[in-house]
């Protein structure tokens, strides 16, 4: 097996999630291809878990969804922030910062 | 590896068809995609095109989880669009509703006038059902709670107990829990340090020491009553004010308790604060002041001294209250209590007699009774008139929403024609009336906040008023309103609705065209028609015998001049008043009083006509000459009067002459009796001078004197009715006899009425006029049922009168206006313009017709129920009814002729040119 299985948390999930949709709208195989290439392949995840994942975060409105074609010619649904998607990363990251520093503190040799 | 993971499953069933495919096909479309750009790059990385397939497949994972989750998103989504869309159209409709709303003000103003009317009336009459009939006592259980009374021989008659009697019910009984004896009087405040100390009348109950334990109270300050406090030996004078006395009269003060209160010019000791929503058993009933039961003498209760404990004739208590002890229901209660009256009527036959006990829960307040007057009776009426004219004001209105609903076709069939389902539109049409009935129904809530408010004085039969029985429109009555306003809405909007959208294209194009000349909604029309013609009929009947009954009451003859006269009450051995003390008083109040400048005639008596509430009645054990039937008794209403009692009070002398200041004790005792009494016990027209047996006592008949009504119903006609002089009475004082009633006689007697209390102040300050006023003003407290009926019968009636007769002409000038083109082909082929208005006529002869029978026997049946309160009124009396039916026959008449005559008018060559 060349992927190694996700112990990922599924907020975690959906806070990688969220910052990949950052900006343009992209389609579900370019977040995926996104999140490995930013984490040099150390992070990977599933395909059926992104796909579950975004469809949770499309039920919660924190993204929506349409219909678009991409530069092969395929038809493929493209994924976009919502406002309060938005809000929801802004807040996720300074607390994931904060979560990161209490615990690297606590890592860190005294 | 599974067959098909899109294969349809059961959420097929919980999502509508199309979303449930398409939410298969989205998902499947975007997993192809992501596989096959995976595919791509396997590829682009040397892989063979099957190989790439199997692993990217493999690589992705669990399907059947992805696909779970992406239908529980998509019927969230799905779910949250519709709430979207339903909500939007609800604004739309509302929108629109404004839009009608302004577009007709007229309309919008009636419409909104006849929901305001109905829904208003509905809940003040109901928020008063609430607070008299459905409100329980403010207290802990009241189901358990359990009120007796004895019952003297006639009927259900409400007597009094005897101490003895509640001691031996208390003793003896297994059913209850405890039961505890209830009396009540007016008691006089008065003469406080520290308070505002006026003298002021007070409800005060006398309880035993158990009463508030078994009501399961909580004081608000200091300790309720305690059965230490009754005590037989030593009775504490303590008292437990109400939460209202105590605002008022204290202020609020802590110190309340601990501070003297005189009862009566008695001291007592307040010693606690009842809660503030106590307010006593019956419906009105607040008690200010609660006393043990065993200090009555100490304030002069009854006037009778501490043996009135131990004497089981000495019948005096009002009420026992008992609480059912667990598990023990009402009805076996009951059959031990009348076992247990039954043993002692065997045990003391003279004194128990032919009395029984009557026994009833207290789920809800008990009703005070009024001279027979009926209350539950009295509101069932109002609330069947209210409830009549709302149903009448739904005719009303689905009527008038009929015709522009019809007219508004083309608005429908547009909208049709441009995608809208007929769901949609009756949904907007209802919306419509349902926006309208709900302003209405705001405003009349407000309206009949307001009318509660307003209406505060007394009203209500028996001195019942609003503010003592509190209505309040509390939430449940909100929901009430709001319910009220949602079915009738629904109700007048929902045929018209139905109605208008109804059809299709082609009728909407049959419409344009103006061809069609006859459709159902005629029928409809006209069954609503005969339903308003039918309610107004039994509104007009009923308010026709509420006048008659009102006039009636007004006309009645109650014996004695009523004009130019006053009468006060008033109660001096409350004040401890010794015979000769207050024999003295009374002298001097008459004197000064008859010396008042325009005062005619002044006198006092223990009673007064009209005003009695409880009668005072005795039996002679002979009278001379007179063999009584062998069941007869010679049982006589009496009075003590004092001189000039009768020429005061304008009570014609048929015979004889009346007392006179010699008649005192040094004489042989004497009576005038009145024309009954003289008919049925000397026959031969020779009373006056005739002998009767008292007790002991031999009196002679003196006079003979007119027949009055002397109960507050003027209800009872003659019966035998003694009158003896005050200063003879056996019990030979003023004092024993209470009340007693000044009567004062004047030309101007409301510019008399200050002079006279400023001289019974004068004489007493402690003295708290319970009543001085006119007799004009007693009166019309004893018809204000009828007054208030035929007032608000009259009232309604003309409002649905009003309604019955637009609904008419709105119908009539309706169906002319469409039928305009057969009109004038009528009149091209020769028809006279008579016939056309006569073709218009009869068209809504049938329906009023058949509403008016309708109505007359609804009437007929429903008029049963007043006539508890109507004086020498037939419910089938023929002159209302044919005033009625004459009535309504020309309003109708009128309206229909109206239009009818435009109809005659039609100029055929304009009509048919204009096709």
């Amino acid at each position: 097996m060349r992927r190694r299985r996700s112990n990922l948390l599924q907020g975690t999930v959906e806070i990688l999630i969220l910052q990949m949709l950052d900006g343009e709208p992209i389609h579900g195989y370019a977040v995926s291809q996104a999140i490995r290439e930013r984490t040099d392949g150390e992070l990977e995840l599933e395909d059926a878990a992104l796909y579950q994942a975004l469809h949770r975060l499309e039920g919660r409105e924190l993204v929506t969804s349409r219909w678009g074609i991409t530069e092969k010619r395929r038809r493929a649904k493209y994924y976009e922030l919502t406002d309060a998607g938005r809000e929801r990363l802004r807040t996720e990251v300074v607390s994931w910062r904060r979560y990161v520093d209490a615990v690297s503190k606590v890592l860190e040799p005294v | 590896m599974p067959s098909n993971p899109f294969r349809p499953s059961k959420f097929r069933f919980r999502l509508p068809f199309h979303t449930a495919r398409q939410a298969d096909g989205d998902l499947s479309r975007e997993i192809d995609h992501h596989l096959d750009e995976r595919v791509d790059d396997l590829i682009a990385q040397g892989v063979s095109e099957s190989q790439a397939r199997t692993q990217a497949r493999q690589e992705f994972g669990d399907l059947e989880a992805t696909r779970r989750g992406y239908v529980q998103m998509s019927e969230r989504k799905d779910l949250r669009r519709r709430q979207r869309e339903w909500f939007q159209h609800l604004l739309q409709d509302v929108r629109y509703a404004a839009r009608q709303l302004r577009q007709s003000p007229g309309l919008s103003a009636i419409t909104l006038t006849v929901l305001a009317l109905g829904i208003g009336a509905n809940v003040a009459i109901f928020s008063l059902v609430e607070a008299t009939l459905l409100r329980a006592p403010s207290v802990s259980e009241p189901e358990r709670l359990v009120a007796m009374w004895t019952t003297c021989r006639r009927g259900d008659e409400r007597c009094s107990s005897s101490y003895p009697d509640y001691l031996d019910f208390r003793d003896r009984s297994r059913s209850f829990d405890d039961l505890a004896a209830y009396d009540g009087t007016v008691a006089t405040l008065g003469g406080d340090a520290g308070t505002t100390s006026e003298a002021e009348l007070a409800n005060t109950v006398f309880a035993t020491g158990n009463y508030f334990d078994l009501l399961g109270l909580q004081p608000v300050r200091g300790r309720l009553l305690t059965p230490a406090d009754d005590d037989r030996a030593s009775p504490m004078q303590v008292a437990v004010v109400s939460y209202r006395l105590w605002q008022q009269r204290f202020g609020g003060a802590d110190d309340v308790v601990g501070s003297t209160l005189r009862i009566n010019k008695a001291p007592f000791t307040v010693v606690g604060v009842l809660p503030a929503g106590f307010n006593g058993l019956f419906v009105g009933g607040e008690p200010d002041v609660v006393v043990p039961l065993l200090t009555a003498p100490v304030l002069g209760e009854s006037g009778v001294p501490v043996e009135i404990f131990a004497e089981r004739a000495a019948r005096w208590i009002d009420l026992t209250v008992g609480r059912l002890a667990p598990g023990v229901d009402f009805e076996t209660a009951r059959t031990e209590m009348l076992a247990i009256s039954e043993q002692l009527a065997v045990e003391d036959p003279e004194a128990r007699g032919p009395r029984s006990v009557h026994l009833e829960p207290i789920g809800r307040y008990l009703l005070p009774t009024f001279g027979g007057f009926d209350l539950s009776r009295f509101l069932f009426v109002l609330l069947s008139v209210v409830g009549m004219v709302l149903l009448l004001a739904c005719a009303n209105l689905a009527n008038v929403y009929l015709a522009c609903a019809t007219a508004r076709r083309h608005e429908m069939g547009l909208r049709m024609a441009i995608g809208a389902s007929r769901g949609r539109l009756v949904r907007q049409l209802l919306t419509e009336s349902v926006v309208f009935a709900a302003i209405g129904g705001v405003l009349g809530i407000a309206a009949a906040a307001l009318s509660l408010r307003l209406l505060a004085s007394p009203q209500l039969p028996g001195g019942l008023t609003l503010a003592s029985v509190r209505p309040a429109l509390d939430l449940r009555l909100l929901a009430l309103g709001c319910l009220l306003a949602l079915i009738t809405g629904a109700a007048f909007g929902l045929v018209p609705a139905l109605r208008a959208t109804r059809g299709t294209r082609a009728s909407l194009q049959a419409d344009l065209r103006g061809a069609r000349s006859g459709d159902g909604n005629d029928r409809l029309h006209h069954v609503l028609i005969a339903a308003q013609i039918g309610i107004c009929v039994v509104l007009l009947t009923g308010s026709g015998l509420f006048l008659q009954a009102a006039r009636n009451g007004l006309s009645i003859d109650v014996g004695f001049a009523t004009d130019g006269l006053a009468v006060a009450r008033f109660d001096l051995s409350s004040l401890q008043y010794e015979p000769a003390a207050a024999r003295e008083f009374t002298d001097a109040l008459v004197a000064r009083i008859e010396a008042l400048p325009g005062v005619t005639g002044a006198s006092v008596s223990t009673r007064v006509p009209v005003t009695d509430s409880a009668g005072t009645a005795t039996m002679l054990s002979a009278v001379q000459g007179y063999e009584p039937a062998p069941d007869e008794e010679l049982r006589l209403e009496y009075a003590h009067v004092a001189p000039g009692y009768f020429e005061a009070l304008g009570l014609p002398v048929v015979r004889g002459r009346t007392f006179e200041a010699a008649d005192d004790q040094s004489r042989p005792r004497a009576m005038v009796i009145n024309q009954t009494m003289a008919r049925a016990w000397w026959p031969d027209g020779n009373a006056v001078g005739g002998m009767v047996t008292l007790g002991e006592a031999q009196i002679e008949v003196i006079g003979v004197v007119a027949d009055a009504k002397w109960d507050d119903g003027l209800r009872v006609d003659g019966y035998p009715f003694g009158f003896f002089a005050l200063a003879q009475g056996s019990e030979g004082t003023v004092a024993h006899q209470r009340p007693i009633n000044l009567v004062v006689r004047g030309a101007n007697i409301k510019q008399l009425l200050p002079a006279v209390r400023r001289e019974i102040q004068l004489l007493d300050g402690d003295l708290a006029l319970s009543s001085l006023q006119t007799m004009g003003r007693v009166l019309d407290q004893v018809l204000a049922p009828q007054r208030a009926g035929a007032a608000l019968f009259s009232g309604f009636s003309l409002l649905a009168l009003t309604l019955a007769a637009v609904g008419i002409y709105g119908v009539v000038s309706y169906s002319v206006g469409r039928r305009t083109r057969e009109m004038g082909i009528h009149l091209a082929l020769g028809a006279s313009s008579r016939d056309v208005v006569s073709l218009v006529a009869r068209g809504i002869v049938i329906p009023v017709v058949a509403g008016l029978a309708a109505g007359l026997a609804a009437a007929l049946a429903l008029s049963r129920a007043v006539e508890g309160f109507m004086y020498d009124v037939t419910p089938g009396d023929p002159l209302t009814l044919a005033v009625v039916l004459g009535l309504l026959a020309l309003a109708a008449a009128v309206a229909t002729a109206i239009p009818a005559r435009r109809a005659g008018r039609v100029d055929p060559v304009v009509t048919l040119a204009a096709e």
